[in-house]
């Protein structure tokens, strides 16, 4: 026994490892989105308030997206400690995929229901460690990450409640909690719930007590997203990405549904598109198609059919969510879905090496792993950081250096297709929450909470502005305009006899920002 | 035996994509037809002593008929060198590679695996993924109404897939990895599998309502 917990504690050092390892540095540079986390933690700190000057917000409305808040408030800590950098806005999705790893051990000692289950709970928390699809999201700035670590902890709690009542409210609290973390789990819970309960009424029913207070607790929680319900910022994000635009277009969502399950998408490279993981790697090893086949095959051998009852009931209901979105494949949104295939995967290894010798066998299931995680290594640490670094915002990042060498100009950076490029500076700059506040709520043309949002804001971080272009400003002296390759062409710079100040690069070589002086004519 | 037949041919005739192989070639019309049959009854475990040989048989020489017609028509040429379009991707990343891992890369066997082996591996699990896209499949395809029996048949298929399948599958895929995804009639080197899977869930559904 003693090693079987020394081997959970290797796995868990190691999911850690792939988790944390240059995490500030990969993905090169910081989306918008994820430092719009880290400056509302940040200020949260300093004022107590977000960067619009709202107090404890419900949701946090950077940008119109209206981000859940659970993963904000808990970046307040890793803020505080590392400072205004990518590493601390990443903390938490880190650290949440570290425990995920833990809840699946857990969940799969609970539901796995044979001599050996301590050997199969090992290889689904190994699965969950070293899958592209985990470390991916788990090293990005994700609500979806933590909803998922939130999502297993309250099905775990579920099924501790089948033995013992007690578990029941407090697998509530979580599923409730969850809902504040990312939008999926929103919808997913209000289906989960009373469905649990129908799937077991000959044992919940008998203790409705409980129900009742587990219910009040779930209600409860749901308080805040009720109070704000109206405003429409609730279902801003559904309005913004979703299919249900006035009518029900059933036959796209059972298409998008359907994405879902395709094998293609789960176990191959997609190619260009949103749902891609990184270069030349799908959202699980190819070779972990076998397993997973085989998984389906076996996996009433190892659960009774209560538990097998609430794995396809997950199945189901998790890409619920998803399917009603207009993207054909988006992997952030289905992570439960994708967790239960994991534990599916591990089944499918087991069953692998249950029937095939068994030394051969383990050594050819480690070999494969290692060549896994080298592919991983490869595509990710590697490929990743280079060609996916203007996704990231990297060249804005390492712009910073170069405008450090001119405090005495007034820079005017072109923020037309980066809308993240002033919040950025801030974060990074650690410009006065109470200063930001005052500028960015002055441009608020509508309540905090409204299903109108106004995506674009000007930024004034010291010497420096984010705005789009204005020519006028090239009759200014001592001035340095920063675009992107499309902000300024060679004759528009001809024509304002703008002098070429300096290029940024992006990592694989390419020029993607051009400053330039104003040299303005008298 | 009829009950087969009437399935297999109700859901070709229902199936645009066996309409559109028809319209292209009509001999591979037949046997991916004939063998969906064939298929169909072995998985129902349809097997007069008499008729088992000449079974196997007729599904061997089948599935070489269409292996052959899938390779004449739709090998993927770039399979053992670089497409035009991804040369400056392969260029770029030769660079990134040189600066990740210096030496370890700049010898023969870290070039050939890069420069060689990982595209060729690359291009090669692209097209394995093409007979496992649904999306294509049950979008472009096949209507969705089939969706529930195919599940339905493939489930039950896991259930009894044994060493045969096994072989015949691994033999699938490497063909499968061969192949490019150009032919205008589609992967048929999986149409009469799916095809059967649909029947199979069909007889398990009706045979469920009964």
């Amino acid at each position: 026994m003693k090693y079987k917990k020394r081997l959970l504690l290797l796995i868990i050092i190691f999911a850690a490892c792939l988790r944390f390892y240059k995490l500030g540095e990969i993905p090169a540079g910081i989306h918008a989105d994820e430092v719009s986390h880290g400056y509302n933690a940040f200020s949260l700190m300093e004022t107590g308030k977000d960067r619009y000057g709202q107090s404890f917000p419900i949701l946090f409305r950077s940008f119109g997206s209206y981000q859940p808040p659970l993963y904000t408030y808990l970046s307040i800590l890793p803020v505080k400690v590392f400072g205004n950098t990518i590493f601390a806005a990443r903390f938490v999705s880190a650290t949440a995929g570290v425990i995920l790893v833990l809840i699946t051990y857990l969940f799969a000692m609970q539901i796995f229901n044979f001599k050996y289950k301590n050997k199969l709970a090992l290889i689904s928390a190994f699965i969950v460690a070293i899958s592209p699809w985990s470390i991916f999201f788990n090293r990005l700035t994700a609500e979806g990450s933590l909803g998922v670590t939130i999502f297993t902890l309250s099905i775990l709690f579920f099924t501790y409640s089948l033995k013992k009542m007690i578990y029941f409210p407090i697998a509530c609290l979580i599923l409730g909690l969850s809902t504040h973390a990312y939008y999926s789990e929103r919808i997913i819970s209000i289906i989960l719930l009373p469905t649990f309960i129908l799937l077991f009424r000959d044992y919940f029913f008998n203790n409705k007590r409980w129900i009742l207070v587990g219910l009040s607790i779930f209600l409860v929680s749901l308080i805040p997203h009720l109070l704000i319900a109206s405003s429409g910022a609730l279902t801003k994000r559904l309005v913004q990405v979703g299919l249900l635009n006035g009518y029900f277009p059933l036959g796209e969502i059972i298409k998008r549904y359907i994405t879902y399950f395709s094998p293609t998408n789960l176990f191959f490279d997609t190619g260009e598109n949103l749902g891609r993981i990184s270069s030349d790697m799908g959202i699980f090893y190819s070779w972990f198609i076998i397993p997973f086949f085989t998984g389906i095959r076996f996996i009433n051998k190892y659960l009774n059919i209560g538990y097998l009852k609430i794995l396809v009931l997950l199945i189901f209901i998790t890409p619920v969510s998803a399917a009603l979105t207009g993207d054909s494949f988006y992997p952030l949104r289905v992570l439960d879905l994708i967790w239960i295939f994991s534990l599916i995967i591990a089944v499918g290894i087991y069953s692998i090496y249950e029937t095939f010798p068994k030394k051969f066998t383990l050594i050819l299931l480690v070999l494969a792993s290692l060549l896994s995680v080298w592919s991983f290594y490869i595509s990710y640490f590697v490929l990743f950081k280079y060609e996916r670094a203007k996704d990231y915002g990297y060249s804005y990042v390492f712009l910073l250096k170069h405008l450090k060498k001119y405090p005495e100009y007034r820079i005017i950076i072109d923020s037309t297709r980066e809308y993240g490029v002033g919040l950025r500076i801030a974060y990074l700059t650690r410009y006065n929450p109470a200063d930001l506040q005052s500028q960015l709520q002055s441009q608020l043309k509508t309540p905090y909470y409204s299903s109108d949002v106004n995506m674009h804001e000007n930024y004034k971080i010291g010497n420096i502005e984010t705005r789009f272009f204005d020519w006028e400003e090239a009759n200014h002296k001592n001035t340095i305009l920063v675009g992107d390759i499309l902000s300024v062409s060679d004759i528009q710079a001809k024509e304002h006899h703008l002098i070429h100040a300096f290029d940024v690069e992006d990592l694989t070589g390419n020029i993607t920002l051009r400053a330039y002086f104003t040299n303005p004519v008298e | 035996m009829i009950r087969n037949l009437v399935i297999i041919g109700s859901i070709t005739l229902i199936s645009s994509w066996t309409w559109s192989i028809f319209s292209q070639n009509l001999f591979i019309g037949i046997c991916c037809i004939l063998l969906s049959l064939l298929l169909l009854l072995n998985f129902n475990n349809y097997k007069p002593v008499l008729l088992q040989r000449f079974m196997q048989t007729a599904v061997i020489c089948l599935w070489v008929i269409l292996a052959v017609y899938s390779f004449t028509t739709s090998f993927d040429k770039n399979l053992f060198h670089i497409a035009e379009n991804q040369y400056i991707v392969v260029l770029k990343r030769q660079e990134i590679y040189s600066r990740e891992f210096n030496s370890f890369y700049r010898n023969r066997f870290g070039i050939n695996y890069f420069n060689k082996m990982q595209p060729f591996l690359n291009r090669y699990s692209a097209n394995i993924s093409n007979i496992f896209d649904l999306e294509n499949l049950f979008i472009s395809r096949l209507p969705l109404l089939f969706l529930p029996f195919t599940i339905t048949g493939l489930f039950y298929l896991l259930k009894i897939f044994n060493k045969q399948y096994a072989y015949i599958m691994i033999i699938i895929l490497v063909i499968s990895g061969l192949l490019n995804t150009k032919n205008i009639l589609g992967p048929i080197i999986i149409y009469p599998i799916i095809y059967a899977s649909i029947g199979v869930g069909f007889n398990k559904l009706l045979n469920l309502m009964r």
